[in-house]
């Protein structure tokens, strides 16, 4: 039985008929690691001994009929820049290279809580900064439908590991597009929760009004099975913006009503892409779904409040890294500022310093406090647009990402371009909208395609709902075999 | 708009090589350009919406992480602390310059 191929539902339906153990998902898991993990480069660290530990543990448990949570047994891959008490958390930074976390983050403790197994970490561009992970200061990341190409980014590792079934679940982050790219690219189901749904305690902080921890699966029920287990109200740390608890998927095409927004169906998006996104909503059509033509004028400025707002957030959420309560130590040197920068320079890597060069740029304040407030009025404006369209909308469906998957190395020397490959996703994530992506088919070269639907805050369940009802019309998403 | 582009450096706590201060002054022309662009915002859109706020924990007194814990990332410990290069040095007329 190839354990590996099966979705977390399944397995969690296997193991609770007691047909197979935890310990066995684990060592299918494993060896399916180990054959194809060359080709994809997907883990920074593989955690043997404490997965097997908390397998063992939910196999007792089951053979003694205690209750269980609703994730036992199952393998859940943790993107690196989430805190994990007692393993390594790099953020792909050497700056982090032998970090490893006093506590776990509150999705982490969820994740146990719920008697999840956790089997590694995952790669991801460094410190979250990147659309390719190509900046992970170990390795790059390989998209399993081509090794040629990028997985996408930050999190590129949850999404190909998933992608390759080497974990059927995986937490990544997404600040900008940081799921909901990768998985599109993988051609798997990545979901970008709403602000404030899932704790941020324990993410390494990028940009936090905009970061969130949010969930891979190759199926749409596996991927609000983890979204359910870990979003929630996190009481201890002000992490959390509504005590939210996930009522399942509503799903239902007949009557919804799909926004289709102009904008992002230009001369921006690849024609390809156009195509299978408007043939998905037009197979949501055909179930009953109602198509209305809607527009958000403001969106041709997202990138670029984007741009102003993550770096300006990561210049001050990176000045904590200074070589010395914890990371990458500076060289000997004369005074503290020195060792400070010395610290730094080595620490991080070209891309990271360019960003936080932008953002302390965007805070040295004089002229620059101008932009800086036009930045966040613009943000206000972006959002009250998308309020509008939901007046008369349940969801809006757009392409997830301009391109599919470029090649390796591709756009390394072109950040602002390879910044570029989030123009789809930004904007929802300045407006703290939920947004998920799901395989809507595959380009002239065989790679996926990813359709975006974006909800009203909160609305997780029409959301993923809709994005079910798309996936049962199509016969399911397709895996590849490697 | 002129950019003191190795003043930004030091606020940042960056190095910044020589031969990279005209590639950074490029990024940075190129980065003002752009936020030149954004429109000015009405005054509906400078105001903070309320119902975006955290859910914000109690203010109680908890206790905090054991000091090990804490100093087991530190790459220079010192009975019990933290250590660090001293924040200041002396210069040639004996003043202290940090």
């Amino acid at each position: 039985m190839k354990l590996y191929s099966k979705t977390a539902a399944e397995l969690s339906g296997l193991l609770r008929k007691k047909e197979i153990t935890a310990c066995e998902i684990l060592d299918d898991l494993f060896a399916r690691i180990a054959a194809v993990e060359p080709q994809i480069d997907a883990f920074l660290s593989v955690t043997t001994d404490t997965a097997y530990a908390k397998a063992r543990a939910v196999d007792e448990k089951l053979a003694r009929a205690q209750p269980v949570g609703p994730l036992a047994g199952i393998p859940v891959g943790i993107k690196d820049n989430i805190c994990t008490k007692g393993l390594k958390t790099t953020c792909a930074s050497k700056m982090l290279e032998n970090f490893v976390p006093p506590y776990s983050a509150t999705a982490v403790e969820k994740l146990d809580a719920a008697d999840a197994v956790i089997p590694g970490k995952l790669n991801l561009d460094e410190f979250a900064m990147g659309s390719s992970c190509e900046s992970s200061y170990f390795k790059p990341t390989k998209n399993p439908w081509d090794p040629a190409r990028v997985p996408g980014g930050s999190s590129g590792g949850s999404a190909a590991a998933v992608a390759a079934c080497e974990m059927p679940l995986a937490l990544g982050s997404d600040t900008g597009g940081s799921v909901r790219c990768p998985a599109a690219l993988c051609g798997v189901v990545g979901l970008k929760p709403t602000y404030g749904a899932v704790s941020r305690f324990g993410l390494v902080a990028f940009a936090s009004s905009l970061d969130q921890i949010g969930t891979f699966g190759r199926t749409v029920e596996d991927t609000a099975l983890l979204f359910g287990a870990i979003c929630g109200a996190d009481f201890a740390h002000d992490a959390t913006g509504r005590d939210y608890h996930f009522p399942g998927l509503l799903q239902r095409a007949k009557g919804l009503r799909i926004g289709v927004p102009r904008e992002y169906f230009c001369s921006g998006i690849d024609a390809e892409i156009q195509t299978a996104v408007w043939k998905a909503v037009k197979q949501l059509e055909a179930l009953g779904a109602v198509l209305l033509e809607v527009s958000l004028p403001s969106t041709k400025y997202a990138l670029p409040v984007y741009k102003i707002i993550s770096s300006a957030e990561a210049s001050s959420n990176l000045a904590r890294f200074d070589g010395i309560r914890y990371g990458h130590p500076g060289r000997a040197a004369g005074t503290m500022d020195e060792l400070y920068s010395s610290a730094r320079s080595d620490g991080f890597g070209p891309e990271v310093q360019r960003r936080i060069l932008l953002g302390t740029l965007a805070l040295s304040g004089g002229e620059m406090q101008k932009y800086l407030r036009r930045a966040q009025g613009m943000r206000r404006k972006i959002a009250q647009e998308f309020a509008a369209v939901f007046c008369t909308c349940d969801v809006i469906a757009t392409p997830t990402t301009p391109a599919t998957a470029l090649l390796l190395r591709e756009r390394k020397n072109d950040p602002a371009g390879m910044q570029a490959s989030d123009l789809c996703t930004v904007a929802a994530s300045l407006a703290g909208l939920p947004g998920v992506s799901v395989p809507c088919g595959f380009d002239h070269s065989g790679l996926p395609i990813g359709l975006q639907m974006i909800g009203p805050k909160f609305s997780e369940a029409t959301l993923l709902g809709a994005a079910k009802s798309y996936e049962t019309a199509i016969g399911g998403f397709a895996v590849k075999e490697l | 708009m002129k950019i003191d582009v190795r003043r930004i450096a030091e606020q940042a706590m960056l190095e910044l090589p020589e031969e990279q201060a005209e590639a950074l002054e490029r990024e940075f022309a190129a980065f003002i350009e752009m936020a030149q662009c954004l429109p000015e915002p009405e005054e509906a859109d400078k105001c903070f919406a309320p119902e975006e706020m955290m859910l914000l924990r109690e203010d109680a007194i908890v206790l905090s992480y054991p000091r090990e814990a804490m100093l087991q990332n530190a790459p220079q410990t010192s009975a019990g602390c933290i250590a660090a290069s001293k924040a200041f040095k002396t210069d040639e007329t004996g003043v202290a310059a940090r």
